[in-house]
């Protein structure tokens, strides 16, 4: 249990720190022309009630009606088009708030609308982006091979940087785009592409208000919800890539922990008395000690079952003691071991390069932890539950 | 930690929706079926489901199961044990009496599922969003014109009223806009960014402050690259957390009540998981309707919008009366509220959805799997039972090698019923299949547990990966065991990987 809750731990501190780091900058670079700027606005607004003569509350009256007029000054927000428009605000997340549901019925269909779109939204996203992310992997596979390049499997690494270039050039089709559309600079432009793609969505820059677009640009407007939307697949498949193995992390790792005390329960049930506990994090514990006193200490099954149990519990011991060596090593080992390293992204086309050529497995050398081998059995699973163990702790890294 | 399905109409509900997967699986998966193993195999296969419709009258006896045919008897016997309404499925030979189908479009009726997925999930989603823009439009579009001829005739009046020129207006217009975020207060002292860096990091995105300076816009942009993966990744974990937590509790009134199933279902998770968001979100609505002077529904409206991090910013708290500099106590609640109740959610998300982002990639792994045994597959990929402690009778005796790949093909309807064995201990119970293997394995350890536990553990082994054995027969009596856990788990894992 211990693991995951010391990475929640971790995570909420990080985030707190994160969130107080970025206060702080955020109040050194803000603060200072917030004050200038409200000083300014001050001053300009007692020039102007002076010149017309208005009194306070007739000045906020007036405040109130121009800012509830804001909306409106930038065109009909509400017909199909604003509808649509609004519709993917909020199905995505983004929720710019340029147009929000004024009635309460309006509100109330928002919220559910939402309820059931964004869960329906977020899987949508997932499964493209999985499906972009194979396209490319398939992709780059065949670039490698026509280029004649003597490993033709495709890496992390190399989807990783694709990602990040299609991330940014996506964001500067889009700047550049709308910094024509809107008449923004080309940085406003691209500032408001990340706050949308990232699903922020301020609302200081909204696109498709100016000039009642919605209305009378219909190809303008296809093309911003068609941006939006691609554009939010390309980060997805960026999360889907990056990200989404570490949304699982505490899951597998609670899902390996019940099978270890399952094992534990049942090695005392049928073994007798073992009093070796495995704990991931003790080294010191050796599961073959156990699996070996196990063997020695007599048990109810016969040779197969005691058999069975050494080889689960070395595997055990292999999980506990390997895992943070084993993502390390995971890349060396991709090339030395192309079968038995289904998890990566190479999987399909590493199966399809070497399917017959089944290397030798036992030359996974990517755990560095030594076991002591008691038996024959327990020798040659072994080789059997490297593979396992790699294949498991790998697919518990990198489960695309 | 193993949960059952319930029984209740939800509980149906989650099988009918896991088997309609695993029907999609099967069509895929039968392929192996037919391409894996010998000929002789496949015109068994084939004869007993030429019959269609009429497994029920495969028999299930180990009589013709020895020494070959292993194909054919699972899926029949298997096929016997489907849902009711899904016997063809459980075997569903696309017809093809052939042999091997070649490779090419093995790939591609295999690799339909995912695309189909997806582009079914684009069309819904497109289909969801038409009809939401419908919707909208009929609701808000009356009101949105009224309010509009309402505002600008006030406007007019009001521009007569203290004889105010066009151009002077639009002045005061662009001052008044230009001052609006400064009406709530101070933005960007320590209080207010930290609310800011939260909006940004957990992309709610209020708007109600947004950095002025390109420096800020900037410095936004990178904050947000490294922080919102930190975020999610920590809700989630957090949520994990939660849910494990839960699922404790749960066990432990279960237990003191007395009840004679102690175990957490899926249903019961979903259901607490529900009646805790709707908590969270009522006890927001209660306390910002207080400090903020809305109404119960606009406060839960706005509660909701900041806990699904769409955050259109129409309602905002912290904005009034300079809470930010004045009510440290109500701040340090506000964020609280937020980062909880969306640590709320995100374990209801951890739940519920998390499951289907990855649906994806796991077939593409198991697609992947399936290539690899088919290409290294030309005999047997296993190995033959030799080891006699492991028979317990006849049926026992067949070879492993054909039971993994069957296993995908005919299990996959069938593990969910697997959750439904119970102690049925070494008999065939209700599980039909392999997994007569695996009890007649443990027959004295707990199967249950054991089951559950212990294949995890050996998931993903691929028949592939054993094919060019390096394990001489008394281990390979030992290894199938681990590959009819293995195969059922994957399948199993696939539905239930929380």
């Amino acid at each position: 249990m211990k693991r995951q809750n010391v990475r929640t731990l971790a995570l909420i501190i990080c985030t707190f720190t994160y969130l107080i780091v970025g206060a702080a900058i955020f109040d050194a670079l803000e603060s200072q022309k917030e004050t200038t700027q409200r000083m300014e606005l001050d001053l300009r607004k007692e020039e102007l009630l002076r010149t017309f003569n208005l009194s306070r509350e007739d000045f906020d009256e007036l405040e109130k009606v121009v800012l509830q007029l804001k909306p409106h000054k930038a065109g009909v927000q509400w017909k199909f088009a604003g509808s649509f428009y609004f519709a993917i605000t909020v199905i995505t997340t983004i929720g710019y708030g340029h147009a929000a549901p004024s009635t309460d019925g309006g509100k109330l269909f928002c919220m559910l609308y939402a309820l059931l779109g964004i869960p329906l939204t977020l899987v949508m996203f997932q499964s493209v982006g999985e499906r972009i992310n194979t396209f490319v992997r398939y992709l780059l596979h065949r670039l490698k091979k026509c280029l004649g390049m003597r490993r033709t499997e495709v890496s992390m690494v190399n989807m990783v940087i694709i990602g990040v270039i299609s991330c940014m050039s996506t964001l500067c089709v889009g700047a550049l785009a709308f910094s024509h559309f809107e008449r923004w600079s080309f940085f406003h432009a691209y500032y408001y592409c990340f706050i949308t793609l990232t699903t922020i969505g301020f609302g200081d820059y909204v696109a498709l208000q100016s000039e009642q677009a919605l209305q009378t640009k219909p190809e303008y407007v296809a093309f911003s919800f068609i941006y939006i939307l691609t554009g939010l697949a390309v980060i997805g498949a960026f999360l889907n890539l990056a990200v989404l193995r570490f949304m699982t992390m505490n899951a597998e790792d609670e899902k390996r922990d019940a099978e270890q005390r399952a094992l534990l329960a049942h090695n005392g049930q049928a073994g007798g008395h073992i009093n070796c506990s495995i704990d991931p994090a003790s080294p010191s514990s050796t599961p073959s000690g156990c699996g070996g006193g196990n063997a020695v200490g007599g048990s109810g099954g016969g040779a197969a079952s005691r058999g069975l149990r050494n080889v689960y519990a070395e595997v055990l011991h292999f999980q506990s003691m390997c895992s943070c060596l084993w993502y390390k090593s995971r890349e060396k080992l991709q090339y030395s071991i192309p079968m038995i390293i289904p998890r990566d992204l190479s999987s399909s086309d590493t199966y399809m390069e070497q399917g017959e050529a089944f290397s030798n497995p036992l030359h996974s050398n990517g755990c560095v932890c030594s076991l002591q081998r008691h038996s024959g059995i327990s020798s040659v699973s072994t080789g059997l539950h490297s593979i396992n163990t790699y294949r498991r702790l790998n697919k518990r890294r990198s489960s695309i | 930690m193993a949960l059952r399905t319930g029984r209740t109409w939800f509980g149906q509900v989650l099988r009918r929706v896991s088997r309609l997967q695993g029907t999609w699986s099967r069509r895929s998966s039968s392929l192996l079926c037919l391409s894996a193993n010998q000929e002789q195999d496949l015109e068994v296969c084939h004869r007993d489901h030429q019959k269609a419709g009429e497994f029920h009258r495969c028999s299930d006896s180990g009589v013709h199961r020895d020494h070959s045919h292993r194909s054919a008897p699972f899926c029949a016997s298997a096929s016997r044990r489907c849902p009711h309404g899904y016997p063809h499925a459980c075997c569903a030979f696309p017809g093809n009496p052939r042999g091997h189908e070649p490779f090419g479009r093995r790939f591609l009726l295999a690799m339909k599922r995912q695309n189909v997925r997806t582009l079914s999930l684009i069309i819904c989603t497109f289909t969801y969003l038409l009809v939401g823009a419908a919707v909208f439009d009929a609701l808000e579009s009356d009101f949105e014109m009224r309010e509009k001829e309402q505002l600008e005739a006030e406007e007019k009046r009001l521009q007569g009223k203290y004889n105010i020129s066009e151009d002077d207006y639009r002045k005061l217009e662009t001052i008044i806009m230009e001052a609006e975020p400064h009406r709530a207060g101070v933005q960007w002292k320590f209080a207010g960014s930290f609310y800011f860096a939260i909006t940004v990091i957990t992309t709610i995105g209020y708007g109600h402050a947004a950095p002025g300076t390109d420096a800020g816009k900037a410095f936004c942009m990178f904050y947000a690259v490294l922080g919102i993966p930190l975020t999610l990744v920590m809700f989630q974990s957090l949520g994990e957390r939660m849910n494990t937590f839960v699922k404790y509790l749960l066990k432990r009134i279960k237990k003191c009540c007395g009840m004679r199933i102690t175990d957490v279902s899926m249903e019961n998770m979903v259901t607490v998981g529900f009646f805790s968001c709707i908590g969270t979100l009522c006890i927001g609505a209660a306390a910002f309707s207080h400090y903020e002077d809305w109404s119960f529904f606009q406060s839960y409206y706005y509660c909701f919008i900041t806990l699904t991090t769409i955050g259109f910013g129409d309602f905002v708290a912290l904005q009034k009366n300079r809470a930010l500099q004045k009510k440290p106590l109500y701040v340090a609640f506000s964020f609280m509220y937020i980062l909880v109740g969306l640590t709320v959610i995100g374990a209801f998300l951890n739940l519920v959805v998390l499951r289907f982002l990855t649906m994806n990639s796991e077939d593409e792994r198991r697609d992947a799997e399936e290539r690899a045994s088919l290409a290294g597959n030309r005999n047997s990929m296993i190995i033959h039972i030799q080891d006699e402690t492991l028979q317990r009778g006849r049926r026992r005796r067949q070879p492993y090698r054909a039971e993994v790949t069957d296993l995908q093909s005919v299990c996959s309807c069938m593990h969910y019923h697997s959750h439904d064995f119970g102690s049925s201990g070494g008999g065939m119970g209700g599980l039909g299949c392999a997994f007569s293997h695996q009890n007649s394995f443990s027959s004295q350890l707990n199967p249950n547990q054991y089951f559950h536990s212990v294949s995890y553990r050996i998931e993903e082994i691929s028949p592939s990966t054993l094919k060019n054995s390096f394990f001489p027969s008394p281990i390979s009596s030992v290894s199938p065991g681990l590959h009819s856990f293995t195969d059922n788990h994957q399948l199993m894992k696939r539905r239930k990987s929380i």
